[in-house]
């Protein structure tokens, strides 16, 4: 059997995640560069309005162009060149500024990132003192870092955004995948209450949503098929029942008129009988294939509340005298317990399984009928300290015709373990075989929950 | 006592006809069910045993027309189909026993000896004598010569059954469903083996055997010689 393909479930929840991931980082970029350009070019106007200020001191003759009035910009550092680049005047800070590459005067600011990590625009704008040869240039500088650790911080708050938005997409994903594929468990189980007794039920189409109607549909089609074929083998299976047992009768009841007729030797009569023999044996073979290819069989169970110890028991009784004279011991161990169900099925099977074990039990040995209540439903077994079965003819034990090559040719057909199984499945349950060569064998009959 | 047989199948009406003169009745036969229906309404029947598949109308449509008419004559249904459906419809019908084919025509003779009986109550003797062996219903008492023999619940109901047929052979489905309540296959070898013990119990001991095997067919009870 191949492996499932995949979960649909998962598919889902991944998809969801990936999707959610996707338009969460794109928002997170959009923001992160809309924050960024706003604060770049909100600093550019604080810079040129800096600069504009200082450049009307400049040309009204102050040497620094910083003093008076208040400044429009903190941390703003300052450098007054004159036309060679020698410096005529510059902040404190300045001095210590690691050498700067100034940029063209009169082009937009530059940023700068010095080796220590800080970063730094920086703008230079010429001016000339008018009616004089003074002039050169101005280099304004503003520190940046606290700006950038400012939009680092909130990079890390969005990629943190995007990470919990795909996990909530995925358990979103998971209740909404869930919520959706919950009609498919219930075709599933709706499905699953039909076996060979209730061909007839359907699954109802308009109790599902649209895109499921499809499968819905297809899986009563293939119902209505199944019905009609079980329908068709029921019809073909009477057919024939009536053309296998008619010349069946005949012959029976020739034998039989033969056997019972005065004009015949002793000898001649055990002839007969051992024909009318055959024909029963041929009968009961034609009963128990027609039961085992679901032709024939109680159409309905009959579900009566049934002592299981009592039906032990009357099971032992019709086995009591054939189990004395093989020398073993019939016990029935079960404690109060009843079941409900179908007891000539079950009085059948039990049957089957006591019959196999006392002609696999040497003497001296015992057979044990049991029944045990347990969580899942009951089981009754048959034990028997016989002679085994080899483990590689376990498996198969439950097919029609099947039978250990070493076991006696009396030993039937070989149908006797199938029919046990199929009563086991018609009353909802199960067989189950444990067996070790030399020890014995242990047939349970599980008899599903539903029963009781 | 009169027993009207409707069977389409020659052979098999024959050798059921032929077995039921076997046993003391008088069998006419109808190879159809509007045949059976017509000699129904001329004459008077004890008892009917009617096959359910029939051409024309059906074995069940033969009841309906036949209880629709008045009739309680009783009927057992005889057919090739062994579902229990078949078989409930059939009594519900109307029907009063149902056997499926191949049926022992000596069970066919028990069945129809039970119906009648059912029917007219059938005052069953308290003693029951076979050769030396005494039965006293009243006492649940078996004795040969005198001597009682102790039997189980099982081994006194089979030998009740072969006292109440003695000469008669019973067949080995009547004799399970009188033991053992029990229709259709049994494991055969349980059977032999309750049949073993009954004897050894009853005529180990004695010259003259009462209890006979006839292979393939049933018991009978009646005192022979064996040489």
């Amino acid at each position: 059997m191949r492996p499932p393909s995949g979960s649909i479930l998962r598919k889902l929840q991944l998809g969801f995640a990936l999707a959610a991931m996707l338009l969460a980082g794109l928002m997170a970029l959009f923001m992160d560069r809309a924050l960024h350009g706003s604060l770049e070019a909100e600093d550019a106007q604080v810079m040129e309005a800096q600069a504009h200020a200082m450049l009307q001191r400049l040309v009204a003759g102050e040497t620094a162009p910083d003093s008076g009035g208040r400044p429009l910009l903190e941390k703003a550092e300052w450098r007054v060149m004159d036309g060679t680049g020698r410096i005529l005047a510059q902040s404190g800070f300045m001095a210590g500024l690691p050498a700067v590459e100034a940029p063209r005067p009169g082009a937009p600011a530059r940023e700068v990132v010095t080796s220590d990590g800080r970063v730094y625009s920086v703008l230079a704008r010429p001016w000339r003192r008018g009616g004089s040869a003074a002039g050169g240039t101005l280099l304004l500088v503003m520190d940046r870092s606290h700006e950038e650790a400012l939009t680092a911080h909130f990079r890390r708050t969005l990629a943190l955004g995007v990470g919990l938005t795909a996990l909530v997409a995925a358990l979103v994903a998971r209740w909404v995948a869930a919520w959706g594929l919950a009609p498919l468990g219930r075709i599933v189980r709706e499905a699953g209450t039909i076996d060979d007794q209730h061909l007839d039920r359907r699954l109802a189409v308009e109790q599902f949503p649209g895109e499921l109607q499809a499968l819905v549909d297809t899986l009563n089609a293939a119902l209505a098929r199944l019905q009609e074929a079980f329908e068709r083998t029921g019809r073909l299976g009477a057919e024939l029942a009536h053309e296998l047992r008619t010349p069946l009768q005949n012959l029976r009841s020739t034998l039989e008129n033969q056997t019972l007729a005065q004009d015949y030797t002793e000898a001649q009569r055990g002839t007969l009988g051992g024909l009318l023999e055959e024909c029963d044996r041929m009968a009961a073979l034609i009963d128990q294939i027609l039961f085992l290819a679901r032709a024939e069989g109680p159409g309905r169970l009959t579900r009566e509340p049934i002592q299981v110890s009592g039906l032990l028991e009357e099971v032992r009784g019709f086995f009591e005298a054939a189990a004395e004279a093989a020398g073993v011991a019939l016990r029935v161990e079960a404690g109060p317990l009843a079941v409900v169900g179908d007891r000539l099925l079950l009085t059948r099977a039990l049957h089957n399984l006591v019959a196999n074990a006392l002609r696999h039990t040497p003497a001296g040995g015992t057979v044990t009928l049991g029944a045990e209540a347990q969580p899942g439903g009951t089981a009754l077994w048959v034990e028997d300290t016989g002679s085994g079965i080899p483990p590689e003819w376990v498996p198969r034990l439950g097919q029609p015709f099947t039978r250990p090559p070493d076991s006696r040719p009396e030993g039937g057909l070989g149908l006797g373990l199938a029919i046990v199984a199929r009563i086991a499945a018609m009353l909802g349950g199960s067989m189950e075989i444990q067996s070790r060569v030399g020890e014995g064998t242990r047939v349970t009959l599980w008899i599903g929950a539903n029963l009781t | 006592m009169r027993i009207l047989i409707v069977e389409d199948e020659v052979r098999t009406a024959q050798e059921l006809r032929s077995g039921l003169m076997t046993a003391g009745f008088e069998a006419i036969v109808a190879a159809s069910g509007e045949e059976g229906l017509s000699l129904g309404a001329t004459a008077s029947f004890d008892a009917m045993v009617v096959d359910v598949m029939l051409p024309g109308i059906s074995g069940i449509q033969f009841i309906q027309r036949l209880r629709g008419s008045g009739s309680t004559v009783p009927v057992i249904f005889l057919s090739a189909k062994g579902t229990l459906e078949d078989r409930l419809r059939g009594l519900e019908a109307g029907g009063d026993d149902y056997l499926t084919k191949p049926y022992s025509i000596l069970e066919v003779v028990a069945r129809l000896r039970s119906i009648v009986r059912r029917v007219q109550p059938a005052q069953l003797p308290v003693r029951i004598q076979v050769g030396d062996l005494v039965w006293e219903a009243k006492h649940r008492s078996i004795a040969r010569s005198g001597h009682r023999i102790d039997l189980t619940p099982k081994e006194y109901a089979l030998m009740v059954l072969l006292l109440e047929n003695a000469g008669q052979v019973v067949a080995r489905s009547q004799l399970v469903k009188a033991v053992w309540g029990l229709e259709g296959a049994v494991d055969a070898n349980a059977v032999d083996v309750q049949i073993l013990r009954l004897r050894r119990k009853v005529d180990d001991p004695y010259a003259v055997k009462l209890i006979h095997t006839l292979r393939g067919v049933g018991l009978v009870l009646e005192p022979r010689e064996t040489a």
